[in-house]
Parts: C-alpha cells; sequence; structure tokens
C-alpha cells in the first residue's frame, strides 16, 4: 500500500467515564466510521500526560485525540477543566515544534453521544487524510 | 565592582552566627567565567568576588543545603532572587532558612559578546553607559549594549525585592515592556515542516549533559522524570525522536512556572536558543490565561488552576 492511500492512524486516549462509554454506545447501535482509531482507555481525560501524545505521534500516529467528559460533568469533578488548560497550551507547544496542530484534538464526549465519537473520528480521519501521513519518509522505511 | 562589599558582608554575618554558611562566587580558571563558592568561615571571605561576570545564578544550590541544619547566606542578584522565590513558592526552600544579600543589579556581562569586543578580556568596569574593558589586548570602550547579556537588555528587575540586606542603593526599575519576542514571532511564520527542520536541527546538537535542567530554579522536583528508569521516558540515544521528547518535556515541565532568567540558554554548552522555547509557553500562558509577567512566581502555578471560563476551543 503506498503512503497515499494508507488509512490515517489515530491513537485516542478515551476517559473511562464519558467519552470510553460514548465509544462503546457508537459500537453496540452499529454506528458505522473509519477503522483509523486505536482507543487508550484512560481513568480521566486529566490522566494524560503530554508526553503520551508525543509519544504517540514519534510511534506513528498521524493524529491524535484526547477525550473526555463535557466541563462540568468530570467524574472527579474538575479533572477535564485542568485536562483543558494543559492542551490549550500544548497543542500550540507541538505545533511550534513542527507537529502541525490539525492533528491534534481534544473533545468533550459524553456516554450517550456515540453519533458524536462517530462523527468526530469521520472529520479527524478526513483532515488527516488530507494532510498526509505525518512523516511520510518514515512510513515508508517502515513499510518496507 | 562590589567585591569589597561581599567580603565584608560574608565576614559580618559569619562572625555574628547570623548564618552558618555564605553562598557567593570566587574567581574560576578565567575571571569572567566565576565559580559559585561556598564559605563557611569568616577567614575565606577574602576568596569571594562581585563583579561584571558574575552571571550565574545561585539559587538553586540552596536546594544542596535543604537537609543541613542553619541558615545559608546567598548572594542574588533581581533575576536570581526570581528563582528563590520560585523555589519558596514550590516549598522547596524555607525562608527562615535562607539569609539574601541582594545585588541591585547594575547588569551582567555576556562573556561571549566581550570576548569578541576585546580577546583575552580579563575585567570590566561600568561608566555610565558604557563599559570598560581590560586585558591582554589592552583597553577598549564599548558600549553596555553591545555587551550585557541579552537578559540584562529588557530585565524588569534589577534589585531583588525580598532581601534582607542590599549591597548598595536599588536600582530603579527599568520596566521595559517586553515585547513580542521577535525570534518566537518568526518561527511561527514558518510552515509546520519548516519548523520541524529547525527545531531537529537545533536538537540534534544536543549532548544532554543536563545543564540546563541543573542550572534552572523551576526544575527543581526531587526526582526527574528524565532520571527515571521505569518507566524509562528519555532513552538514552540521542536520536531525533528522543531529543525532541527531552526538549518538549523539559520545556513544558516549567511551563508556567519558568522565571525568564535565561540561565538555562546561557550554560548550554551547544548554543541550543531554549529561550525560544520557554518564550513561546510564557507568551501563551499570558495570553491563554489572561495574566501579566506570568515569569513571577505566584501561590499556585497557572498550570496547577483552571477557570470554568477558560477558552473553549474543544467542544
Ligand atoms: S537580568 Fe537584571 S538582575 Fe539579572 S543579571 Fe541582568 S540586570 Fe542583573
Ligand atoms: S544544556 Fe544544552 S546541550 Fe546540555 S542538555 Fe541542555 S540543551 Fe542539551
Ligand atoms: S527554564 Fe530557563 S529561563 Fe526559565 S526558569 Fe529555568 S533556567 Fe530560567
Ligand atoms: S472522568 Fe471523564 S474527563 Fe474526568
Amino acid at each position: 500500500m503506498s503512503v497515499a492511500e494508507r488509512e490515517p492512524k489515530i491513537v485516542g486516549f478515551l476517559c473511562n467515564w464519558c467519552s470510553y462509554a460514548g465509544a462503546d454506545l457508537a459500537g453496540t447501535s452499529r454506528t458505522s466510521y473509519p477503522t483509523s482509531v486505536r482507543v487508550i482507555r484512560v481513568p480521566c481525560s486529566g490522566r494524560v500526560n503530554p508526553q503520551f501524545v508525543l509519544r504517540a505521534f514519534q510511534l506513528g500516529a498521524d493524529g491524535v485525540l484526547v477525550a473526555g467528559c463535557h466541563p462540568g460533568d468530570c467524574h472527579y469533578s474538575t479533572g477535564n477543566y485542568f485536562t483543558r488548560r494543559r492542551f490549550l497550551l500544548v497543542k500550540r507547544f507541538l505545533d511550534y515544534l513542527g507537529i502541525d496542530q490539525r492533528r491534534f484534538r481534544l473533545r468533550w464526549i459524553s456516554a450517550s453521544e456515540g453519533p458524536k465519537f462517530a462523527e468526530t473520528i469521520r472529520e479527524m480521519t478526513e483532515e488527516l487524510r488530507q494532510l498526509g501521513p505525518r512523516d511520510a519518509a518514515a512510513v515508508e522505511a517502515h513499510a518496507e | 565592582m562590589r567585591s569589597e562589599a561581599v567580603r565584608a558582608a560574608a565576614r559580618r554575618l559569619l562572625e555574628e552566627g547570623k548564618v552558618v554558611r555564605f553562598l557567593g562566587h570566587a574567581p574560576g580558571f578565567d575571571p569572567t567565567s566565576p565559580f559559585p563558592q561556598l564559605i563557611t568561615r569568616a577567614e575565606e571571605a577574602e576568596r569571594l568576588v562581585l563583579d561584571h561576570f558574575c552571571a550565574p545564578n545561585l539559587a538553586k544550590y540552596l536546594l544542596d543545603y535543604e537537609t543541613q541544619e542553619g541558615v545559608t547566606a546567598v548572594v542574588l542578584k533581581g533575576c536570581d532572587a526570581l528563582g528563590l522565590a520560585r523555589l519558596l513558592a514550590d516549598h522547596r526552600v524555607a525562608r527562615d532558612r535562607v539569609w539574601v544579600v541582594g545585588l541591585p543589579c547594575p547588569g551582567m556581562l555576556d562573556r561571549d559578546k566581550a570576548a569578541a569586543l576585546l580577546p583575552g578580556v580579563q575585567e570590566a568596569r561600568a561608566e555610565g553607559d558604557e563599559f570598560v574593558l581590560t586585558g591582554a589586548g589592552g583597553e577598549r570602550r564599548v558600549a553596555a549594549g553591545q555587551v550585557l547579556l541579552d537578559r540584562c537588555l529588557v530585565c524588569a528587575v534589577p534589585t531583588p525585592d525580598d532581601a534582607d540586606e542590599l549591597l548598595g542603593e536599588p536600582v530603579p526599575g527599568r520596566p521595559v515592556p517586553r515585547e513580542e519576542d521577535a525570534a518566537v514571532a518568526a518561527l511561527e511564520a514558518m510552515t509546520s515542516a519548516e519548523r520541524k527542520a529547525y527545531w531537529t536541527e537545533q536538537f540534534s546538537r544536543c549532548i544532554r549533559c543536563m545543564a540546563c535542567r541543573n542550572v534552572c530554579p523551576a526544575c527543581n522536583c526531587r526526582s526527574c522524570c528524565f532520571d527515571s528508569e521505569e518507566p524509562r521516558w528519555l532513552s538514552r540515544v540521542t536520536d531525533g525522536p528522543a531529543q525532541e521528547m527531552f526538549h518538549f518535556v523539559r520545556a513544558l515541565h516549567v511551563a508556567g512556572r519558568c522565571v525568564d532568567c535565561h540561565e538555562c540558554e546561557r550554560v548550554c554548552p551547544m548554543d541550543i536558543p531554549l529561550m525560544k522555547l520557554n518564550h513561546k509557553l510564557l507568551q501563551d500562558v499570558e495570553e491563554l490565561f489572561e495574566l501579566e509577567r506570568a515569569f513571577v512566581p505566584r501561590e499556585v502555578e497557572p498550570l496547577g488552576i483552571y477557570r470554568p471560563d477558560d477558552p473553549e476551543e474543544f467542544a
């Protein structure tokens, strides 16, 4: 498969209480969405250390999604407010280091928002397809 | 410049028993590169110097005496005092265990700039808005702006505001509004691929000596993720991803806590432009969280709090 037609790879860090359940709902409702996402379940979006995000990119992700409960709904009350602050900064910093900020998303997805999860993956996959692989040279080398 | 004053202060404080140790500067192998010097007896005060080359920030050395008895006196310039404020805000140092001998700072010289203007430079004295450099190559008079450290050119806080005593009259603040950092703006104007290439090139020179971490008053954790074996955040190789990880983490761990002292960049033996990372984060912290002078330590760091109405870009 050449680089151009390769499906983008997304690493999704989903909070256990909302977004993971939302993704699960998308599945049980048989909503179809691209198979581009690899899900990693975390206890809270606040658990996502920015180092995880960079590591995911370095290990070949074309995009990274962090998803958690809507502000005000975090299972631990305030975890996602800290997540929001942190990633406002991190998104810009990744971009500054040369990782296009369109490759990173943070989304609030509740347990009942299966369709929103599916839509997020669709949108992101589409955008990443247009951006192309993050590191084409590395992907080619890997494929050989 | 103030060598006599610092010796007198050290002698007095140690003789009176007000402090048990005194941290100052002493001549290094080269007079333009003084070493930190710890003394514990009044007779040793003769060793101390305080001149226009005393750029090293001594605040971080206070951590070495954390578990030892007694009060430590330390010589601090305005920028160094922000480093101490950082350590205090982080509860790494107790204020009553420190005696601050503050230097109302006339500005410190960049030894590389000085050596370029007068090869073999040994000494410098201030005369108005100029410095007179002397050394084997004779004498040369240069404008302050040509030879001061970059950080001193825009210094907002030359006099420590929390000193127990001052070596001289306070230097009035030079409240230079920090202009939008041109270096950061230039990088922001590049494409993503150009920035990636720029940083890859810069980071590739890093020898991972850790001087930038070790000197930084904000990098003060008891155990550092870079030293952790399990999980191993940083591989020992210095390939592209590892260098990128190191610099990403170092800068982010001090985001909102960096005191803008430029020490990391000054000590880097490979001239990596670390302040371009720190300034980017500082600017974004101020802008996103509506803060002014975010480099001045406050009780709660900007990333340790939130506001329900923080900018919502994620929805
Ligand atoms: S930054 Fe300010 S206080 Fe620090 S050495 Fe320069 S002039 Fe002195
Ligand atoms: S001081 Fe410079 S060379 Fe040493 S680890 Fe820091 S950036 Fe790398
Ligand atoms: S990151 Fe650099 S400028 Fe900021 S506090 Fe640490 S040493 Fe000073
Ligand atoms: S538990 Fe879902 S964001 Fe905190």
